[in-house]
């Protein structure tokens, strides 16, 4: 059986029997993979102890139709700086689940892969902001195709991010700008380039949201979130105890 | 059905839930019983006492028999307790002899993933312990896993304003251990908890 090396973040673990575990990782070349590591809670030999939620790895792995078999890890960073900070904990978990459940098993996507391992270099170093978490979920969405429709109204086709837009709980019919439409989530027109601007920034800590666009961006985000993904989201909880 | 006996495919299906058992050790383990009668009772006995017997200790939620547990009732230090995730942990900790306060079991960890918050913990009931006693110091023994770390950094900031000591359990590099095998995660914390001598 053929043996592969790659590099990759957990993003997910489940203990399995007596002393296995079942690994959920966002790999650079393989997308997202599950895998079975043999008495990895048992012997720290081969995996070290660092098959922890958000390390980031060289794994080595055999494929199969399910789940691939971890062999080897070598650890890059298990993120110090996250795992001191309960917000960064909040943060990082929430971006894991994020990507577990939009990003598609087996499919490789290198933007994503840079996307999160900038997210938690940024978390390891500086304090977690919600400003920060925006610019993620924007980024996310944006790569995976889930674009929210930000550029134009849905119905006359003026410029949102000028006259400001307003969002329904359905959220399928598009964004209104406020003359189509008076009623929903408003997304004021500052709100909406700091959005669209997310997407073109490539770096953290660039794009900085006020306190006004921070509530609006949350409010869309998690509904637009909500409306594509299969079940709620576990870490939000998480997310809300952080001050 | 194993054989045409239903209360034999019956045990088989019992065993086969506990951890580590599968389908042929469950098989194995029922015909090893059938041979011994004697061991049968025995065993059933034991279950169906565990059963009626064991509990929660009001105070502390360890295991016990007796509500309070002999920890709780005993004559141990008052002014040090320890937090610990799981009853089993109070006999690992109890086996070292190194430490002679109380204990407070969690049941469990917060989550960021498993969505597991403090109100499904015994949180609530530790902050009350705290409050109302005349505990000095709280050692936080979680596990050094990221959801352990999140929940002593919870607990830490909980406690801060309470005017009690909080502490964490040491970590590092295992008591006669070579350094070369030493894995590299374990190795950067023992660095950075290193301590003067």
């Amino acid at each position: 059986m053929k043996s592969v090396t790659d590099d990759a973040i957990v993003i997910g673990l489940l203990d399995y029997r007596e002393s296995d575990r079942i690994v959920s990782l966002f790999t650079r070349e393989h997308g997202r993979i599950n895998g079975i590591a043999r008495g990895a809670r048992r012997s720290v030999k081969r995996f070290g102890g660092v098959l922890e939620l958000f390390a980031r790895l060289t794994v080595n792995f055999t494929h199969s139709d399910s789940l691939v078999t971890i062999r080897e890890v070598d650890v890059f960073s298990i993120y110090p700086g996250i795992r001191s900070s309960f917000e960064g904990i909040a943060h990082a978990g929430y971006a894991c689940e994020l990507v577990s459940l939009l990003a598609p098993e087996r499919q490789a996507n290198q933007r994503l892969f840079r996307l999160v391992t900038a997210y938690l270099g940024h978390l390891d170093e500086s304090s977690a902001t919600a400003s920060d978490r925006h610019f993620f979920e924007i980024n996310l969405l944006n790569i995976l195709g889930y674009r929210p429709p930000l550029d134009s109204c849905a119905g006359c086709g003026s410029n949102l991010a000028v006259f400001g837009g307003v969002w329904s709980a359905t959220l399928e019919d598009g964004i209104f700008c406020k003359r189509c439409s008076g009623r929903g989530g408003l997304l004021d027109g500052a709100t909406v380039s700091l959005l669209l601007e997310s997407m073109k920034c490539g770096r953290f800590g660039q794009i900085v949201f006020d306190q006004n666009s921070i509530r609006e961006a949350e409010a869309f985000l998690e509904a637009f979130i909500a409306s594509n993904i299969s079940r709620p989201l576990k870490s939000l909880a998480f997310l809300r105890l952080s001050p | 059905m194993l054989h045409n006996s239903h209360s034999l495919t019956r045990l088989v299906g019992e065993l086969k839930k506990l951890p580590g058992i599968g389908e042929k050790s469950a098989c194995r383990l029922a015909f090893h019983l059938l041979r011994s009668p004697a061991n049968i009772i025995a065993l059933a006995e034991a279950l169906n006492e565990v059963k009626s017997r064991v509990r929660f200790c009001s105070v502390c939620f360890s295991i016990t028999e007796d509500d309070p547990c002999a920890i709780c009732r005993g004559n141990r230090d008052d002014s040090i307790i320890c937090v610990v995730e799981e009853p089993q942990d109070v006999l690992a900790i109890e086996r070292s002899g190194a430490f002679r306060g109380k204990y407070h079991v969690l049941h469990g960890v917060l989550s960021p993933l498993s969505g597991i918050t403090p109100a499904d913990l015994k949180i609530a009931q530790l902050l009350e312990r705290v409050s109302n006693s005349s505990i000095k110091e709280v050692v936080i023994a979680t596990n050094f896993s990221v959801e352990g770390e999140a929940t002593a950094i919870y607990l830490t900031g909980l406690f801060r304003n309470h005017g009690v000591r909080v502490t964490r359990l040491a970590h590092g590099i295992p008591i006669g251990s070579d350094l070369e095998y030493i894995d590299s995660a374990t190795m950067q914390r023992a660095v950075q908890g290193r301590s003067e001598v």
